[in-house]
């Protein structure tokens, strides 16, 4: 391959944005990245002020639910609803007082919307994570959900918990989503 | 079945794509996508800011090795040529609506399979799905529908270069994490196998399927053109037993409907999903893995698929078209709908007719 | 051929006219069925709750289904006299129905945070003293409605596995009189009328959620077990297909599902207060059953 003068001075002028490219990576990285301009960084703030703000707003209902007071703590969740309706942390606190209370249909419903809203409460890493409880409330709750949509096909609320167990196992056993 | 050289490295490109498959799930990747085109594709186009799911965003390294070992493997056999041309338009489109397909049903045509060997018998509309489009896809071949001849002559020399260029700049992002960069901490993307093994990996099926030109998509059409003849069906046929015993060693063999892990049990969906994956797949001449692989050796007509599949892989996310276990949202039922009418119509005007 | 516009109009007279015999004739040949609703508070309620439902159920099951409010304390002898078929009534008349007519269970209402089932609760007012449920004992106490599972007999037998004797260990034991009793009864206590009283968990919840009450008021001293709701069922001779074709109206019931009154379109389940039906089996009720033996009422009464 023959070179004119054309190539040439592309070729250089190629050169020369080769090294300007470099030199300006080389100078971003990494001293001139601060903690404030990574999206990490950012990201990191958000999820840490709204577990502070979660906790923050749904003491009343967790105090009472470690306490034991489950109705109480329906009754305080119902509070909070009125300011934070459809937020997932409700549906995952609602879940896990019906489950303390032995409703295990109702557990999971609420639990499923919670997930579907925020993956976050599946995951075993998360500081809001059920990944345990909901565990046991599938291993719990499936068997006995299959007998009864196998014995009562016609039935659709058998029907519903059976397929929001599956969608909770689906969950736990991870894969995509 | 005459096993020479070729034959070999179809075979070995089935077994190391079965194996591979299922040790990147036991090493760090989610479960039963341990290759996973379309999920990949979804990550690494959240990962630099396409999407805002923040369970969904990782360059996958798997993804830049497919393409950058198909790359070498082209330069040392001496097969990287620049070439395209046909179709651009209707490619760009095709890859999208391959991820359309893909992200409803969940998964790309390998890891349908990879489901499959893993007891997921909900795979089992996407197969019929997938055999169904491919026959689909022959038929239309078979009566005319042609995007056109890929032409040397239609790509400049060098502009080939172009896609594995973009996945050489993908990889310094992976190694030098530009502030643009996003990696999910939680979710799906937050599960990966540990970076260099993902990264070699890639390159390795990247480079060896280069050389046999394996492919799902293609070892089915083969399968139903050429019978027992086909040299893609023993690769084919690796693929699923080396999968299938893989998954039974590593404890992942689970059967059953319910409850498998990134599964949803609208089979009308998972079934039409693969279809439009397998249709387009044979008009565009390959399934997702096969376009990674052939923009590697300078096919711009794959670039483009490619190009629109990481479209494909935003906007799932941002429309809200991706099935999850809950099942498939309605966005994504639309979206298949109007990947048959891309189909379709390209399919009236792209036939030529006597 | 040509039309004028003179024979267009005439021909549209025709038809409309023609069509709307039809319909109407279609409607007169409907069957009539009637149902009784138990009256939760009165009667006005009772109706501005379940027309919706009652003409949504008619235009699904294609018979003319007729409301008809009754009384708790008349229900079963209204139904004896075959004055309706079908009947909607809280779980302890179907219970008492099913023991002595042989009811047919249909579909039982889903309310609340524990959809077909509700229980009830002991409550004192916060900062009175009356914190635990041995302290009640020479209080002022007040139940709900007799007939109603869970604002008396679920406390009742609550108290008496507590070792409570509602007739000798109160100072006084009363009963609101009048409609909207079992708000009252949460109102009583939170105005000091009562010390403690019987509270059914679904009015909490609701009062709670519409701000009439707040969580931190009441001390809840103890909960009874949850027991089915509010439910439909047929008499034992009622028209087999019929009775499917009602259940599985109820049953797929759908928040969106709407039915026409007085030329509006109302939203069925939101008019009615319910969030859906649910299908329960007669064993479901055994544990009300148990209850009621344990609080010696009907239909196990002993004198």
């Amino acid at each position: 391959m023959k070179f004119d003068r054309f190539d040439k001075i592309l070729i250089s002028l190629l050169a020369i944005a080769a090294v300007a490219l470099l030199a300006y990576t080389a100078q971003s990285f990494p001293a001139k990245t601060t903690a404030i301009e990574s999206r990490s960084m950012e990201r990191e703030l958000a999820s840490q002020a709204r577990v502070g703000l979660l906790e923050k707003l749904y003491s009343p209902v967790t105090v009472a639910l470690q306490n034991g007071q489950y109705q109480e703590a329906l009754l305080k969740l119902e509070e909070v609803n009125i300011r934070y309706p459809g937020e997932a942390h409700g549906f995952i606190l609602k879940g896990e007082i019906l489950y303390r209370m032995g409703v295990l249909d109702g557990a999971a419903a609420g639990f499923i919307r919670g997930i579907k809203l925020s993956g976050d409460y599946i995951d075993k890493n998360s500081p809001f994570s059920k990944r345990d409880i909901i565990a046991i409330l599938v291993e719990k709750s499936l068997p006995p959900a299959q007998t009864a949509y196998k014995n009562s096909h016609s039935n659709p609320a058998l029907k519903e918990n059976l397929s929001n167990l599956n969608y909770l196992k689906s969950r736990l056993a991870g894969g995509c989503e | 079945m005459r096993l020479d050289r070729h034959m070999m490295t179809i075979i070995l490109s089935g077994l190391l794509l079965g194996f591979f498959g299922v040790m990147l799930s036991v090493w760090g990747n989610p479960e039963n996508s341990g290759i996973c085109v379309s999920c990949f594709i979804e990550n690494s186009a959240g990962a630099l800011g396409l999407h805002n799911n923040p369970r969904l965003q990782y360059l996958r390294p798997e993804l830049v090795g497919f393409v950058l070992g198909a790359f070498a493997s082209a330069l040392l056999r001496r097969e990287f040529r620049s070439r395209g041309g046909s179709a651009p338009l209707f490619r760009f489109a095709s890859g999208f609506f391959l991820i359309v397909g893909c992200a409803v049903f969940i998964g790309c045509p390998i890891k349908l399979f990879l489901r499959f060997t893993a007891g997921d018998l909900t795979s089992l509309a996407g197969v019929v799905g997938l055999i169904v489009g491919v026959w689909c896809g022959l038929k239309g071949l078979a009566s005319g529908v042609e995007l056109g001849r890929l032409s040397p002559s239609a790509a400049p020399r060098g502009s080939g270069l172009l896609a594995p260029a973009v996945f050489l700049m993908f990889l310094l992002f992976i190694f030098i994490s530009p502030s643009f960069l996003i990696a999910s901490e939680k979710g799906s993307s937050a599960q990966h196998a540990p970076l260099l093994i993902s990264l070699a990996v890639g390159l390795l099926l990247g480079f060896i399927a280069q050389g046999s030109r394996f492919c799902i998509t293609g070892s089915v059409r083969d399968i139903l053109l050429m019978g027992r003849r086909a040299p893609l069906l023993w690769g084919g046929t690796a693929f699923l037993a080396t999968a299938l015993l893989v998954n039974f060693i590593s404890g992942r063999f689970n059967p059953g409907f319910a409850g498998q892990p990134g599964s949803h049990q609208e089979y009308l969906w998972s079934f039409l999903g693969m279809v439009l994956v397998g249709w387009l797949s044979v008009l565009i001449g390959g399934c997702p893995f096969r376009q990674l692989v052939k923009s590697g050796e300078g096919d711009s007509d794959a670039a483009l698929v490619v190009a629109g599949m990481f479209l494909g892989g935003a906007l799932v996310q941002g429309w809200n078209l991706a099935a999850t276990s809950a099942g498939v949202p309605i966005g994504g039922k639309i979206a298949i709908i109007a990947g048959f009418v891309l189909v379709f119509s390209g399919s009236i005007l792209l036939r030529e007719r006597e | 051929m040509t039309f004028s516009a003179g024979r267009f109009f005439l021909l549209f007279i025709i038809l409309t006219a023609i069509f709307t015999t039809l319909t109407s004739c279609k409607d007169q040949n409907r069957k009539v069925v009637k149902i009784g609703y138990m009256n939760c508070n009165n009667e006005q309620e009772t109706r501005h709750r379940f027309v919706p439902l009652t003409r949504y159920l008619s235009d699904k099951v294609g018979v003319e289904f007729v409301m008809v409010p009754v009384d708790t304390h008349d229900f079963e002898k209204r139904f004896n006299q075959g004055e309706f078929a079908f009947t909607h009534t809280n779980s302890l008349i179907y219970m008492i129905l099913k023991e002595r007519n042989n009811l047919k269970l249909l579909a039982s209402e889903k309310r609340g945070n524990f959809g077909s089932k509700s229980g009830g609760a002991i409550i004192s007012r916060k900062g009175s003293g009356i914190d635990r449920l041995d302290q009640i004992k020479g209080k002022n106490f007040a139940f709900g409605p007799m007939l109603a599972p869970t604002g008396y007999l679920a406390e009742y037998d609550l108290l008496l596995r507590s070792g409570i004797d509602p007739e000798k260990d109160f100072a006084s034991y009363t009963i609101p009189s009048g409609s909207y009793k079992h708000e009252k009864l949460v109102y009583g206590v939170l105005f000091g009328q009562y010390d403690v009283s019987a509270a059914t968990l679904l009015d909490l919840e609701t009062m709670t959620k519409e701000g009439k009450i707040a969580a931190d008021d009441f001390n809840i001293l103890a909960q009874t077990p949850l027991v089915p709701y509010c439910t439909f069922a047929a008499a034992s001779n009622a028209d087999p297909a019929l009775v499917d074709k009602l259940r599985k109206a109820l049953l797929e019931l759908k928040p969106t599902d709407t039915a026409e009154v007085d030329g509006e379109r109302v939203k069925v389940l939101k008019a009615a207060w319910i969030d859906g039906y649910e299908e329960l089996v007669d064993k479901d009720f055994d544990l009300l059953r148990e209850m009621a033996k344990r609080v010696n009422m009907p239909p196990y009464q002993k004198f």
